[in-house]
């Protein structure tokens, strides 16, 4: 029986999808079997980032409706013989799929895989029941800023609560994504140390806001793995979720290497 | 060094004002209802507990965690209010 992994925001734009494909890749290259499933009907993006897009013939909802068999809807990713992707519905809305054909679909999923990851849509309506209701495990994704710091502490608090609607869920941890180096030392964003202090949940990962990001979006590769800040940070959060204990870069309070490097040569002389 | 110090932290730095205001935010959400209103809150407790021990009232602040108080372990939110005391009614002085 593998894990059911949703990642979620609250507030679109914040890289879930992002996250998504590059904690699938991650996982994948490591050598765990991965089905990662975009659940934001009506609006997928999760192919386009994976560059599936050309190999879609089912999708979700198609599973859900009986009208194929899930091995058939699954395409696999064109590096790795151990991740596959299952296709939102582009043309179908969030109300052709329930919560309970969901985590039906979870627990069917999870037999086949060690990590299911369910990328969920923006928002705390439908898709966000639909995906949340078939996981155990929830990464929150948010980047240093006041309004997705707020939306996600709106995340935390249903996933906390015990009688919300279709929560499985019992272990949420933080991403802290599009991170900009400079500016946390300038004192002009808030640290990732900032953002855990908010909103009171353990910190999984901090990902720098990394051009290498637009590079590999556009491309269609994710970048897990790879030798790009971003990259490693990905590759860091896949070992946490295999549950290794990987040291946080002290990001928040002095920057990264160099940073911390350049305020030891300085107190050095000093 | 002090050159360091002086640049990182200068006051009225625009985290600074994102955390405040992140802060406020956050109660309010959790609690639904406006920062008025809190204030209100802040004023009764203050009164009530004013008649008892002299608070210091510069430094009384009520925030609104997601600490797990309960017994059953659930989430929920929690008002902490924090009261240093001046002088108690036994005359002993604190401040």
């Amino acid at each position: 029986m593998g894990e059911v992994i949703v990642i979620t925001s609250g507030k679109g734009g914040v890289g879930k999808t992002t996250c998504c494909a590059n904690i699938g890749t991650g996982l994948a290259k490591a050598g765990y079997k991965v089905i990662m499933v975009d659940t934001d009907i009506g609006l997928r993006n999760l192919d386009v980032v994976m560059g599936l897009e050309n190999r879609i013939v089912y999708n979700l909802v198609d599973v859900i409706d009986g009208k194929c068999r899930i091995k058939q809807a699954l395409i696999k990713s064109r590096d790795y013989d151990n991740l596959y992707l299952l296709p939102s519905a582009q043309t179908k809305d969030k109300s052709a799929v329930t919560p309970w054909q969901m985590e039906k679909l979870a627990k069917q999923l999870c037999e086949e895989a060690d990590y299911v990851i369910l990328d969920c849509p923006a928002g705390i309506e439908q898709g966000f029941k639909n995906a949340i209701a078939g996981a155990s495990t929830a990464l929150v994704v948010t980047t240093p800023e006041v309004s997705a710091i707020r939306d996600a502490d709106r995340i935390i608090g249903i996933l906390k609560n015990p009688q919300s609607e279709f929560n499985n869920i019992n272990k949420i941890e933080l991403i802290v994504n599009k991170v900009r180096l400079k500016m946390v030392k300038n004192h002009d964003m808030l640290s990732p140390d900032d953002v855990v202090d908010m909103l009171g949940v353990d910190l999984i990962g901090v990902i720098p806001d990394d051009e290498n990001i637009v590079i590999s979006t556009n491309k269609g590769i994710p970048l897990a793995g790879n030798n790009t800040m971003a990259g490693k940070a990905f590759t860091d959060i896949c070992e946490r979720i295999t549950g290794k204990e990987i040291p946080f870069s002290d990001y928040g309070k002095q920057g990264f290497s160099v940073g911390t490097f350049f305020s030891k040569l300085i107190k050095g002389v000093s | 060094m002090v050159i360091n110090e002086v640049f990182s932290k200068k006051t009225g730095s625009s985290v600074n004002i994102a955390k405040e205001r992140l802060k406020l935010v956050l109660i309010t959400d959790k609690i639904g209802c406006s920062p008025q209103i809190m204030e209100q809150m802040k004023e009764d407790i203050l009164m009530t507990v004013s008649k008892y021990v002299e608070i210091s009232k510069n430094n009384f602040t009520l925030t609104i965690t997601n600490a797990c108080m309960d017994t059953d372990s659930h989430n929920m939110p929690v008002i902490v209010a924090n009261m240093p005391i001046k002088q108690t009614n036994t005359g002993e002085q604190y401040v």
